[in-house]
């Protein structure tokens, strides 16, 4: 099935991605950012926040936004 | 949803031409001309110092033109990201997009006349100091711009003398978004509003401290008017003259009112090296080595002291001295009564002009 996944670490941009049937939130994290922790970011389903055990459904939209991101100044 | 839908209505398919507009304004391709030609021109300069040996200069054009080099690469990738991703939402995206806001945010307000969507963030806090809420407040008409979005501190918690400043990263009500651009340059160019504004919010929950106006442990502090250093706010003096902010290591106090005073406001002595203030020991003469007050006090108590000790060997010598009938012959002359001559003498030196 194919998802739209948003991953607002860095880039930000949105990907149609082809997933397996039945795949939770908590795989589709693991899957797509190995390294992070899911309680460093907010992880929304269709804009609605979710949890890690949801069953993902056709055309759903994925957002991972990071806990922290890093302001500057304009010097 | 909160908002009614007639306004509602109307502010998105405002919000879409916007970003129509948007749209549009970037796919006229506007390569970087003006920062490869800076490139140029510094290549050209570097090559001429290095050819006349000015070794200095050529290391400063280097710099630069790393500088230059870096920024240019930055122009490419963004151009490069921004064209194909750049598309009109729907209106039913956009509605979705502020629902989306609403699920996200308290308050989520359209104002048509205005022209701004304005979501209001929950308190802001960074290492214990208490931000309050900020209004991020979006003008649509004016997204081709830098100054589409204004962060506006509801509850403000400014550093002493900074009016400016509401957030270690918001100068002038402009949120510097640091390591976020990316990611709102992404959302606005695919409409997804809620994203943008769900990251301008993780933007302000987070304190970067080598990348602030004001570091959050010198949120407080003031700047020592005399050193210029930076002093928090359990450390800082005030000068009780002028009311300029001091360290402690700069506040003289004054030993006869004890109030702290910045060196412009103080005196200080130069025999004992204590600083006054100019209240408790006013200029009153042109003598530049003035004694302060203590001094003159002590001097006096000294001379005092010595008219006392006169007095008393006065009176003490007084009776010894025989009454002498004094004869023209005999001026300048004095008996005197018979002791040792150790006492004598000292008596002599007690007398004798200083």
């Amino acid at each position: 099935m194919r998802l739209l996944f948003i991953n607002n670490d860095g880039g930000g941009f949105a990907d149609e991605i082809d997933v397996t049937d039945g795949l939770t939130v908590r795989q589709l994290f693991e899957q797509r950012l190995p390294q992070g922790q899911p309680g460093d970011y907010l992880i929304r389903v269709n804009r609605q926040p979710t949890t890690g055990d949801t069953v993902l459904q056709p055309g759903d939209r994925v957002t991972i936004t990071p806990l922290k991101i890093e302001g500057a100044f304009q010097g | 949803m909160s908002l009614d839908l007639r306004t509602a209505t109307r502010g998105l398919v405002a919000i879409q031409a916007a970003l129509a507009r948007r749209v549009s304004h970037q796919q006229a391709i506007m390569l970087p001309h003006g920062r490869w030609q800076r490139l140029c021109r510094l290549q050209t300069h570097y090559q001429i110092a290095g050819q006349r040996g000015w070794s200095a200069a050529a290391s400063h054009l280097q710099i630069q033109w790393q500088q230059q080099l870096g920024w240019f690469e930055t122009d490419l990738q963004v151009l490069q990201r921004r064209l194909p991703t750049a598309v009109v939402p729907s209106l039913r995206t956009l509605y979705d997009e502020l629902r989306g806001l609403e699920q996200e945010f308290e308050q989520v307000t359209l104002d048509l006349a205005a022209t701004t969507l304005t979501v209001t963030s929950d308190a802001i806090v960074l290492e214990d100091l208490d931000f309050g809420p900020f209004a991020l407040r979006w003008n649509w008409e004016r997204l081709p711009t830098d100054d589409a979005l204004t962060v506006v501190a509801l509850e403000p918690l400014r550093p002493d003398g900074r009016d400016d400043l509401t957030h270690p990263h918001v100068l002038d009500d402009r949120l510097c978004v640091g390591d976020g651009w990316l990611g709102l340059e992404a959302a606005l160019a695919t409409g997804r509003l809620s994203d943008y504004f769900v990251i301008l919010r993780q933007v302000l929950r987070t304190y970067n401290f080598d990348s602030a106006y004001q570091a959050l442990t010198h949120w407080f502090a003031v700047t020592c008017h005399d050193c210029g250093m930076q002093v928090t706010a359990d450390d800082r003096r005030s000068c009780a003259r002028c009311g300029t902010e001091l360290c402690d290591s700069c506040a003289a106090y004054c030993p006869d009112c004890n109030e702290p005073h910045c060196h412009r406001c103080q005196r200080t002595c130069d025999d004992c090296e204590s600083a006054w203030c100019r209240a408790c020991w006013p200029r009153t003469t042109g003598i530049a080595a003035e004694p302060c007050p203590r001094c003159v006090v002590a001097a006096n108590s000294a001379t005092d002291l010595e008219d006392e000790r006169d007095d008393e060997t006065q009176t003490n010598l007084a009776p010894a001295i025989p009454t002498v009938e004094v004869h023209a012959d005999c001026l300048g002359e004095m008996a005197l009564a018979a002791g040792s001559g150790t006492d004598r003498d000292q008596r002599f030196r007690d007398f004798a002009p200083s």
